[in-house]
C-alpha cells in the first residue's frame, strides 16, 4: 500500500491525473457554458 | 566607427519596417460592414459544412458582427466592447501566473527541505495543495515580494560573461 502510494505520488503519473482533471473541467465547462469563444457572450451586439 | 555604423544600419531599418513595408490599416471602420451583408461572408458561410460547430458561429457572426473586405469578422474595439477583451486578459495572465506560482513555491519548498531531489520526482502532496493555495494569491505574493526585494535577483548575483 505504501508503494502504491509512492507510484501514485511520482511526477508522470500526478501529471497525467492533472491533465485528466483540466481536460474534464474544460469539456464540462464547454458543455454548460458553451459558445464562449465566439465574442458575443457578455455582448450580445458590439 | 564600426559600432556607429551599425547604429545607423539599424536605425535606417527599423524606420523602413516601421513605415515602408507595414500596409496601411484595412479595418478601418469605413471599410467595416455588417456581416450580414458582406458578399464574401455569405460566400464563405454557403461553402462552410452544414453542422453545428459551422452554423452556430456564422449565425452569430451575420446577427452581432462586423465583416472586412476579406468576408471574416473584425472586432472593433469600443469603450463597451473593452470588456470583452479585459477579462479573458486579466483571466489568461490570472491562470498563467497561478501556474507559475505554484510551481515556484513548490521548488522554493523543496530546496529548502533535506531531500530536494526526491521531492522533484515523487510529488510531495500535501506541500503541492499548499503551493497551489498560494498560487491562487500570486498576485498579492508578488506585489509582497517585488516590495522586499525576495523576487529579483542582485545585481552582483547575475553573472555576466567577461567581455
Amino acid at each position: 500500500m505504501q508503494h502504491l502510494a509512492k507510484y501514485l505520488t511520482s511526477a508522470p503519473v500526478i501529471a497525467t491525473i492533472t491533465m485528466f482533471i483540466l481536460a474534464g473541467a474544460l469539456i464540462e465547462l464547454n458543455r454548460f457554458f458553451p459558445g464562449l469563444q465566439y465574442g458575443t457572450y457578455f455582448h450580445a451586439v458590439p | 566607427m564600426r559600432k556607429l555604423l551599425i547604429r545607423l544600419l539599424v536605425t535606417i531599418a527599423v524606420i523602413i519596417i516601421g513605415f515602408g513595408v507595414v500596409p496601411p490599416a484595412q479595418a478601418a471602420s469605413g471599410i467595416l460592414t455588417p456581416c450580414s451583408e458582406s458578399s464574401a461572408f455569405q460566400q464563405r458561410k454557403s461553402s462552410a459544412p452544414d453542422n453545428y460547430y459551422f452554423n452556430k458561429p456564422y449565425e452569430a457572426y451575420s446577427a452581432f458582427e462586423v465583416c472586412g473586405e476579406d468576408g471574416l469578422p473584425h472586432l472593433p474595439i469600443t469603450l463597451g466592447t473593452a470588456v470583452d477583451v479585459a477579462i479573458p486578459f486579466v483571466l489568461f495572465h490570472y491562470v498563467a501566473g497561478f501556474i507559475g506560482w505554484s510551481a515556484r513555491s513548490y521548488l522554493i519548498a523543496a530546496n529548502k527541505s533535506s531531500n530536494p531531489e526526491e521531492k522533484e520526482i515523487f510529488i510531495d502532496l500535501p506541500l503541492m495543495i499548499a503551493s497551489i493555495i498560494q498560487g491562487l494569491l500570486w498576485p498579492l505574493l508578488a506585489l509582497k515580494e517585488l516590495t522586499t526585494g525576495e523576487l529579483t535577483a542582485k545585481a552582483n548575483e547575475v553573472y555576466v560573461s567577461p567581455r
